[in-house]
């Protein structure tokens, strides 16, 4: 019979990079808590709806969703902040005014390409619900990166951008939201400056965001009489001849769309602007003095501003990375509102980077909250963590440094002394393993040399304990 | 009758549906005789492939038995293959066009819905439904590959209504605002006041060879075996394209009739005319020319032999044509 193999972008763990992981996590959570981050638990399987609510949809074609034998519609969690925030929702505390929330565990997302992800990996991340202003940000930001340095990474760098300041010069041209949702989603194509806008035209075209010939040839006064025919004719019919949709809303629709095709300038222009503003980056001063001359609006004036508090406030952490400050930056998942963040390390190549995070005032709204409540959050993607920390070539990277003791019995009827001996040792605070089965004395010295075993104990049945020196084999 | 030898190679058909008639008539035609004991028997002989084996099998099951290796190929229409065939599984198509079962995957929406004629305005209603509370449904027996259509449209809110009776009517009887189905004249889809996307057309779709890349390759025999069929299905297609054509003509020696043969490309067949010496009893000078042409140009090569005297002509289609090296099995020798 055939063995069954690994699924395609999943990874196994052995002992080296399992320990690495798992110490690695353990100190980022120890880390987080001394900021008074609490720990929190979610499960691995939610309601599809969770996290298609506002995810902008972007995520759904990266979802495992699948029907459960009740019949309910879920999908195993591909980000951990929406089912944060619906555990927050659910046990709301008035008299709360802030949560500092943590949480550690696998998500999964079907990535189509695999050349530079895995399809599972564990995040480690934080939530600072209840909480707005840069002072906020800074808190989040900063603990992201001294995480990072506190296991002793090195060479990383902090890049920044706002999705308040893009948000602000969008709202300027009246687009829908599915535009404006497109627009965001292309910014990493704008940066691109060989190819990304002829393509976007292309894909915006096909969307139908931009007038196509077909559209542009129809006379609206021609189109509408024809279609006031037909829908007066329809009038009154019941579900048989339109479907779940009534007479009304397939004439308003109808009619929105003859306007919406004279707006496709203002797509253009958008996209023109998104092209500028996207490629700007470099260091922060420098950055914000260049954008503030380039904006007119007072809302992006006021972003620019914001941005630069949150610079400021950071100073007082006194970080040890470069910090990149880039409008072009905005991160996958589309529920981000205002600061967005990442780090990158020059060991990782490709998307997405070993850190993420953001904003989110729009969420917890989303999910059925008050308007009112801001969040802000970020994870570590620990399997890429643990990627640079073994790239650092320490071999003995997080390993245990106590003393490594085999205790064997010297025959049969010695198992329980044996055993009674390694038990004393672990007392000690030494780390002992017993010989379950029968070995001779060199057997058992040869297999603590393959293990790194400094001692050998070897007990008799009246509990006379015997010990060989490995390193003298 | 099953052959009392060796069973080599299962193929797996189809055993119901509209693909039951075609497949063992296609097959017949290249020579492939399903040999059914009766009706009722799910396993048949094939003629002239040692050890090979029929089996009947549902289609919409045959795309799964080939994954999973429990038959070596199968005929499917590509549609299914498409629906049911797993990334990075074992089945491959071997040939993707068997030319017959021709259909296409479309989406198509109440005619009454005069606001809606491409996939844009579908994205856009789908985000429309979502504010008002509702989701989109599409009834289809694609599931999968209507989900990544529309994921490639930037559609994301939807519900798919998983549905294999007469989808037809889902959207009439409210059970689905859209649908996706296969429509190989849209007569159906009028008749049932239902219009296409102009650019919801998802899949064309075809009958096609496919195969398990592990069996095949792991197994000499069965690779072999394979080898014989592709070469019957393709010589079988490829003449399907041509009539070979034979003509007596006068002329003063067989250079001087190629020559005047040859001045029409058309007529320089697949290599070249073959001309030979006609020994009448008359005594006169004739050349038999034989040729093979395109279908299409049956009646300008009739025009023309007779404008240079030919006489006797006949026209006959060719039951297989071969080239050098099978094309379609170089293919598959890379695939694996």
């Amino acid at each position: 019979m055939q063995t069954p193999q690994r699924l395609l972008g999943m990874k196994d763990h052995g002992p080296g990079s399992a320990r690495v992981m798992v110490q690695a996590g353990q100190n980022l959570t120890n880390f987080l808590s001394t900021y008074g981050y609490l720990s929190v638990d979610v499960p691995v399987l939610e309601s599809t709806e969770l996290f298609l609510r506002k995810s902008g949809g972007e995520l759904a074609s990266r979802m495992y969703t699948f029907v459960d034998p009740g019949g309910h519609q879920v999908s195993i969690r591909p980000e951990f902040t929406s089912s944060i925030i619906r555990a927050y929702l659910e046990q709301i505390d008035t008299g709360s005014l802030s949560y500092r929330w943590q949480y550690r565990g696998p998500v999964v997302r079907y990535e189509p390409d695999l050349l530079n992800s895995q399809r599972q990996y564990t995040q480690i991340g934080a939530e600072l619900i209840g909480v707005a202003g840069p002072w906020a940000d800074a808190e989040v930001i900063a603990l992201a990166s001294k995480g990072l340095s506190s296991l002793g990474v090195k060479g990383h760098s902090l890049v920044i951008g706002s999705l308040g300041l893009i948000g602000a010069l969008l709202g300027s041209f009246g687009l829908s939201e599915r535009a404006k949702l497109f627009l965001l989603s292309n910014v990493p194509l704008l940066k691109d400056a060989n190819f990304g806008k002829e393509d976007i035209y292309q894909r915006a075209t096909q969307l139908g965001f931009l007038t196509s010939g077909y559209q542009e040839d129809m006379d609206p006064y021609v189109a509408n009489q024809d279609a006031k025919v037909l829908l007066d004719k329809l009038d009154g019919s019941d579900i048989s001849v339109t479907g779940n949709r009534s007479v009304g809303e397939i004439r308003e629709r109808y009619l929105r769309k003859q306007t919406q095709i004279q707006d496709s300038n203002s797509f253009g222009d958008a996209l023109e602007m998104l092209t500028i503003v996207a490629n700007i980056q470099g260091a922060p001063s420098e950055v914000l003095n260049k954008t503030r001359k380039l904006i007119s609006s007072n809302a992006g004036k006021e972003e620019i501003d914001y941005i630069s508090q949150v610079i400021d406030a950071l100073s007082n952490y006194e970080l040890d990375v470069p910090i990149t400050v880039d409008f072009g930056l905005v991160r996958g998942i589309a529920y981000y509102t205002g600061v967005v963040f990442e780090i990158n390390h020059p060991a990782i190549f490709g998307t997405p980077s070993i850190v993420g995070g953001g904003r989110y005032d729009g969420l917890i709204q989303a999910l059925g909250g008050e308007d009112s409540t801001s969040a802000i959050g970020f994870a570590w993607a620990l399997d890429r963590v643990v990627e640079v920390l073994l790239g650092s070539n320490e071999q003995n990277l997080f390993k245990d440094a106590r003393d490594l003791v085999l205790v064997r019995a010297k025959e049969s009827s010695a198992y329980g002394a044996a055993v009674k001996e390694a038990e004393r040792l672990r007392a000690e605070g030494k780390i002992v393993e017993s010989q379950i089965s029968f070995t001779s004395l060199d057997e058992s010295l040869k297999y603590a040399v393959d293990r790194g075993i400094q001692q050998v104990i070897s007990v008799g049945a009246k509990g006379e304990a015997e010990e060989s020196n490995v390193e003298k084999q | 009758m099953l052959k009392s030898s060796k069973e080599v190679l299962r193929l797996a058909v189809p055993s119901d549906g509209e693909m039951y008639d075609p497949t063992t008539r296609f097959l017949a035609e290249c020579g492939l005789n399903l040999e059914r004991g009766n009706s009722r028997q799910y396993m048949a002989g094939i003629t002239s492939i040692d050890g090979g084996l029929a089996l009947f099998q549902r289609v919409a099951d045959i795309t799964g038995k080939v994954e999973e290796g429990s038959v070596d190929i199968g005929i499917v229409g590509f549609d299914r293959f498409e629906e049911s065939h797993v990334e990075d599984g074992e089945g491959i198509v071997i040939i993707p066009d068997l030319e017959y079962s021709k259909c296409e995957l479309v989406m198509a929406v109440q005619e009454s819905w005069i606001d809606v004629s491409n996939m844009a305005d579908i994205a856009d209603l789908a985000v429309e439904f979502r504010e008002r509370g509702r989701d989109l449904r599409v009834a289809t027996k694609y599931p999968s590959i209507v989900r990544r259509f529309l994921f490639s449209h930037s559609i994301n809110y939807f519900n798919i209504v998983h549905s294999s009776g007469t989808l037809e009517v889902a959207p009439a009887m409210g059970f689905a605002d859209i649908i996706a189905d296969i429509a190989s004249t849209g007569v159906t889809l009028r008749e049932n006041h239902l219009k296409t996307i102009d650019d919801g057309t998802i899949l064309r779709s075809q009958a096609c060879l496919i195969g398990n890349r592990k069996l095949l390759s792991g197994n000499p025999e069965k690779l072999e075996a394979t080898r014989r069929i592709v070469e019957r299905v393709e010589g079988y297609l490829e003449a399907r394209g041509f009539f070979q054509v034979t003509a007596n003509i006068p002329g003063e020696s067989a250079q001087q009739v190629a020559t005047a043969v040859r001045e029409r490309s058309m007529l320089s067949g697949l290599e070249g005319p073959t001309v030979a010496q006609v020994y009448g009893d008359d005594g006169g000078d004739w050349y038999a020319v034989t040729v093979v042409v395109p279908r299409s140009s049956h009646q300008e090569v009739l025009d023309y032999f007779r404008s240079i005297g030919g006489t006797g002509i006949s026209v006959i289609q060719p039951r297989y044509i071969y080239t050098g090296e099978s094309k379609p099995y170089k293919r598959l020798l890379q695939a694996l």
